[in-house]
């Protein structure tokens, strides 16, 4: 009678087993990995805009400051995006003609608003603050990357909550002097006031209960 | 299987025995519902669970199991499908408003008019949608405060069910149209005078419109210009009639009363001065600044005000007026108060009053100047004649009473109008009528069959907000703006005049009063804002950019100063009063009385399509979502009716069936049905259309608007349905909501309620108090006077869903903030104790030790906090909750908001989902909006203007909220106050909500023997 089992079948056994013993927690690291990969936070994809606005022109070539577009950074929750007839301000007078600005003044004159997609979405129970974060010395870099640099807008930072708390917990390495506030090129240089003595200046004290972002 | 509780018996609480019940048994010191205080065991029973019977089951059938199943599929399939989520779109402005930055929300201040009258309002707006109504603190109706109607006014703005665009016959017109169509139908009626011209008006104290009337009357001097109101204040002003010689409206300053006799008065929470009055008479109640007030009150239902009595003094509503003349002939003889000679010789005979006529007459005459009478406005003239006459000849009038000239027309504005109109109309005498009064077809009185009447009337125009009876039988349909959508002004009492500014252009193409007034006075060229304008121009005898500034001021104040009217001198006809009362035939009241009330929720019938009123419940009877025929305990006994029995209700012929809700403390031999119910519950709403209460306005006749006896009442078949949450949440009648006599509380003033505060044993580390701020909430049940404008306050800033009448039956109710009300004594003369009741935010939270998932969790600022996004819905926290504070999502319930009413929502408040326990909050978003805007600044946060929106709506200021560690602020003064006390302090759960018992200031010959 020949053998059923060959003796390679103790190791298909072996392997076989070790594998059904793997493969739930294999699985549960996987998802867990995705959860935390950059694909599931959605960062670093850059998302289309109905007007194709360059950043790196505005913001990088042009040096002009964030808040000229982005307003009310620094009295509300939300930065503010610029109304369209802020875009006209300059754009009545330059690149009047331009194809690519067409959209925008097809827009202003139909009294309509642009559609921007939005990149940095939190979800609908955090209640970021914008005004709070600047006026206490955290930069736009800290959260949204070198935004002159990206010929359209993507998400930089995982901003889940974690990396949020990371922060939180320890502002140090990311306070910067209020006047670089919007500055994407900023770093300490010797003679710089130290971050501590900024805390100390801007009165710095994250909190990190729940219903401060949570309400 | 039995439940496990039953196999293992678990270590319970079990309460201290109770003193002080003698020969009452184990009956309970306060208690909620009859069935509590007859200890009935199916509540007993009830109450073991954490959850009201059947709030915990699932719709439709689908078991736990199931459910599961399907969810686990559910989420499974959706795990896969979610990999992205959707884009969001951001929309901004295409040119930015100056006065607006998104995320920051803008206040605006105006006035709405109750009852005709101005209560100033500021309006909070976001990005030009208001979604929050708060009480104009610089107006002198309101200080700052509203009441519950005034906060569920945005729901009758986001209501998709009003009228939509102006209509002839059923067919859309332009306004245009009607326009030109009245400019030359007034051009017609001016060649006769205005013969066969009707308008038929809302009360309103507008000037503006005063001007637009006159110019018409001039124009059309044979038209009728009449004001209708179901709910007229007609009684007061000819009260006034009968005793001053013109109409008045009287002013009381309570703060400085000593003694109050109430004859059927709400003063509380009725009338168009209601919230200063309520805020002065709590100033009257403050035992530790050595005012202690009496109040009684003569009335046969529970009012509010009657829940605040001392004594109340429960008559059938017609006796009210009986025992006026006889606390009058009692002062007049027995204490010669001077100038009420004349009466010496009323002689009642009622020995079953004569000691209650006694006791109040003496206490009145004793407090001199510093006692008044006041009546309500269901009471017939001759009732508030009396009361003026008491005031003269007690020197009260001079004291503590302002006359003021009326601002409403004061002239017949109740049912006798309408039966003129409808005679007038169905002879064909009519030919143009405009209407602006609220639904009259509906709140017609019996006899008056005006429906029919306005179908004969060729061009009746009707001003409507909904699609109701009216609406029905008009030609011309107008959209009606919401308050918050007109341009306006209006004038309180004293005469201050506000200008009503609109929040947001009309949805629906709406138009005001003036609009529709305009084309008859000929100006049907100008919009409201320029007739107003135009107006106050006038009047300050300005113009150009200077007025411009100053207007703007006005507007940005919310009232016009200068305006207020000085108060009137006045001397009381005695001779007058006195043939008044020598007229008064007192015949015995037989059998029955039946007893309508002004609806507290729905007022006349117009809020009744509004879902925040319509389940707020009712202060006294816990209802929403309907009215019952309340009788009184004993009445039921006699008619052999238990609650929820269906009656017919049979008055003059005709008859309507209702539910039984025997109310303790109700008048005998009496009926109440509330007013305003029973409409058609049309468009898209929570519930099928359903009757919602029954219409009680098919039993008021022109001559008993109120009350009338010949009432038959007969038990029918089946059973009739309400909704009450009485006995939902309850606390096992242990010490929850305490109330004690002045004389009491003076004696054991010092160790006052010793075991209910301080230390107890711990189990878990004391709490630190390191943070700066520590939060606190305080809740004077003395002050308190249990109107509900809290719970409609939070509602509003919480975006608490509505979950419908069906929901409030399986005690599914979603209020974070709840308004408890306590009966205490016997069934037949309780007193009542109101008891707001939300998260007491303990230090050591029971609730959060229970948490699998740490989805509550403690601040070390004091709050207990929810976090939504963690829970998943155990619900073991509300089960280890001693206070019942929890609410959990059964059912999905954002679904069911249109488009339209997601405009109202507080978009710093997350809106909750299925399946996640929520609870107050201590509005930590109002804290955290502080708390940034002070840290922006490099300040402290300034927690004296925090408020909770509960706080902040308090008439009487009895919730205070703010920072323990501001040892000066009101919060803290009153954890310190003797009176003060920790709901179910044996626990050890140091709750951070104090309460203060409430005082009763009895009178003591009243209250022994």
């Amino acid at each position: 009678m020949a053998w059923i089992f060959t003796p390679r079948a103790n190791t298909v056994a072996r392997v076989v087993a070790v594998g059904l013993l793997a493969a739930p927690a294999l699985g549960v690291f996987l998802l867990w990995a995705y959860a935390r990969s950059p694909l599931a936070q959605n960062m670093r994809q850059p998302v289309a805009q109905p007007v194709q606005f360059d950043h790196r022109h505005h913001a990088g070539d042009e040096a002009i400051d964030c808040r000229y577009c982005h307003s009310t950074v620094e009295v509300s929750s939300s930065a503010g995006y610029p109304s369209v007839a802020t875009c006209l301000n300059c754009h009545s007078q330059i690149w009047t003609q331009s194809p690519l600005l067409e959209p925008v003044r097809q827009y202003y004159f139909a009294d309509r608003p642009i559609p921007w997609n939005r990149v940095h979405d939190l979800p609908d129970f955090t209640y970021f603050n914008h005004s709070i974060h600047v006026s206490k010395g955290v930069g736009c870099v800290t959260c949204h990357g070198r935004v002159d640099l990206m010929p359209s807008v993507q998400q930089a930072h995982p901003l889940s909550m974690g990396w949020c708390l990371d922060c939180h917990r320890d502002p140090m390495p990311h306070l910067r002097p209020l006047e670089a506030i919007t500055s994407m090129r900023w770093q300490p240089r010797p003679g710089d006031p130290r971050p501590e003595e900024l805390a100390r200046l801007y009165d710095v004290q994250p909190r990190t209960n729940c219903t401060t972002c949570h309400r | 299987m039995p439940p496990l509780t039953d196999r293992y018996p678990l270590p319970v609480l079990q309460d201290p025995p109770r003193t002080g019940t003698a020969g009452a048994g184990e009956r309970p010191r306060a208690w909620r519902s009859l069935e509590e205080w007859r200890g009935s065991p199916e509540l007993a029973r009830a109450a073991e669970r954490e959850f009201p019977p059947g709030a915990a089951e699932s719709l439709q059938g689908l078991d736990r199991r199931r459910f599961l199943q399907l969810a686990g599929t559910t989420a499974a399939l959706a795990g896969l499908a979610a990999c992205k989520k959707p884009a969001e779109k951001v929309m901004p402005y295409t040119h930015q408003p100056p006065d607006v930055t998104p995320g920051i929300p803008n206040a605006y201040a105006t006035a709405w008019t109750p009852e005709g009258y101005a209560a100033g309002l500021v309006v909070t707006s976001w990005e030009g949608r208001p979604t929050k109504v708060e009480g104009n603190p610089d107006h002198p109706a309101s200080l700052g405060a509203t009441n519950h109607l005034a906060q569920a006014l945005l729901v009758d703005l986001y209501d998709t069910t009003r009228v939509r665009g102006v209509k002839l016959r059923g067919t859309p017109r332009s306004f245009k149209t009607y326009l030109e169509e009245q400019v030359e139908r007034a051009r017609r009626l001016e060649a006769s005078g205005g013969e066969g011209l009707w308008l038929l008006l809302e009360p309103s104290a507008s000037p503006t419109r005063r001007e637009l009337l006159d110019r018409i009357r001039q124009r059309f001097p044979r038209a009728r210009v009449e004001t209708y109101h179901a709910l007229s204040r007609d009684n007061v002003h000819e009260g006034a009639r009968l005793a001053f010689g013109r109409p008045l409206e009287t002013r009381v300053r309570y703060d400085e009363a000593r003694v109050v006799l109430s004859l059927d008065a709400d003063f509380l929470t009725q009338g168009p001065f209601a919230l200063r009055e309520a805020r002065e008479f709590a100033h009257s109640r403050m035992p530790e600044r050595g005012a202690m007030s009496r109040l009684y009150v003569a009335e046969s239902h529970f009012s509010v005000t009657g829940m605040n009595a001392d004594h109340r003094l429960r008559m059938k509503p017609s006796e009210v007026e009986r025992f006026a003349l006889a606390v009058l002939g009692e002062l007049a003889r027995s204490h010669g108060l001077p100038g009420l000679e004349r009466f010496r010789e009323l002689e009642l005979g009622w020995p079953e009053k004569v000691r209650e006529v006694r006791a109040v007459a003496g206490d009145l005459a004793r407090n001199g100047d510093r006692s008044v009478v006041v009546a309500g406005t269901r009471q017939p003239p001759r009732v508030h004649a009396v009361a003026h006459a008491l005031n003269g000849a007690l020197g009260s009038q001079k004291r503590l009473i302002t006359l003021y000239e009326p601002g409403v027309d004061a002239g017949r504005g109740g049912p006798e109008v309408l039966r003129e109109l409808a005679e007038a109309a169905s002879a064909g005498r009519v030919d143009t009528l405009v209407v602006t009064a609220s639904d009259p077809v509906y709140t017609a009185p019996v006899g008056v069959t005006l429906g029919a009447a306005l179908s004969a009337v060729p061009n009746a125009v009707y001003l409507a907000f909904r699609e109701d009876e009216t609406a029905k039988h008009s030609a011309w349909v107008l959209p009606a703006a919401h308050v918050l959508e007109s341009w306006g002004d209006t004038r309180a009492v004293d005469g201050t005049a506000s200008i009503i500014q609109p929040l947001i252009q009309p949805l629906f193409q709406g138009l005001t009063e003036l609009d529709v007034l305009s084309p008859f006075a000929g100006v049907a060229d100008q919009p409201p804002y320029q007739l107003v304008k135009g107006y106050w121009q006038r009047r300050a005898g300005a113009a150009g950019p200077a007025f411009d500034d100053t207007w703007d001021q006005w507007l940005a104040v919310g009232t016009i100063p200068g305006t207020e009217a000085p108060g009137l001198p006045a001397t009381v006809d005695v001779g007058a009063v006195d043939a008044s009362v020598r007229a008064f035939a007192r015949k015995p009241s037989q059998g029955l009385e039946l007893n309508l009330l002004p609806g507290y929720k729905v007022h006349d019938g117009r809020y009744f399509h509004n879902a925040w009123l319509q389940e707020m419940p009712d202060p006294l009877t816990m209802l929403s979502w309907g009215n019952a025929a309340l009788l009184s305990p004993r009445t039921a006994e006699r008619l052999k009716l238990e609650p929820r029995d269906k009656v017919k209700l049979t008055f003059r012929g005709r008859w309507l069936e209702a539910p039984v809700y025997v109310l303790p403390g109700h008048a005998d031999d009496t009926v109440s049905l509330e007013l305003g119910w029973g409409r058609e519950w049309g468009g898209d709403s929570p519930e099928p259309p359903a009757d919602l209460g029954v219409n009680a306005y098919l039993l008021r006749h022109a001559d008993a608007p109120w009350f009338a006896d010949g009432l038959q009442v007969e038990k029918v078949e089946g059973h009739g349905r309400y909704a009450t949450s009485q006995d939902h949440w309850s606390m096992h009648g242990r010490e929850i909501a305490l109330q004690d006599t002045l004389d009491e509380y003076e004696k054991k003033k010092p160790e006052y309620l010793q075991h209910l505060k301080g230390p107890v044993e711990k189990l878990y580390d004391p709490f630190k108090y390191g943070e700066p701020y520590q939060w606190a909430m305080a809740v004077d049940l003395n002050l308190c006077i249990g109107c509900g404008a809290c719970l409609v306050a939070c509602q509003a800033e919480n975006n608490i869903p509505v979950v419908g009448r069906e929901q409030v039956e399986r005690g599914r109710e979603m209020y974070w903030l709840r308004v408890d009300r306590y009966f205490e004594g016997s069934p037949e003369e309780p007193h009542a104790i109101p008891q707001p009741m939300m998260c007491q935010h303990c230090e050591a939270a029971p609730c959060e030790y229970v948490c699998p998932v740490n989805a509550t969790v403690h601040s070390d600022e004091g709050l207990n906090e929810m976090v939504y996004n963690r829970c998943i819905g155990t619900r073991y926290c509300s089960n280890n909750c001693p206070y019942k504070v929890r609410r959990f999502n059964y059912l999905d319930y954002r679904p069911r908001v249109t488009e339209l009413e997601k405009l109202g929502f507080n978009p710093d408040v997350t809106v909750r989902m299925r399946g996640v326990m929520e609870k107050c909050t201590y509005c930590v978003q109002r804290i955290e909006r502080a708390r940034i805007e002070a840290r922006k600044a490099r300040r402290p946060i300034d927690t004296e203007a925090l408020e909770s929106a509960c706080a902040q709506v308090c008439p009487t200021e009895a919730i205070v909220f703010g920072s323990l560690h501001a040892r000066d602020s009101e919060v803290a003064k009153r954890h310190r106050d003797p009176r003060h006390y920790a709901v179910l302090h044996e626990l050890g759960t140091r709750p951070r909500t104090a309460y203060l018992a409430r005082i009763k200031n009895p009178n003591p010959e009243l209250e022994h023997g």
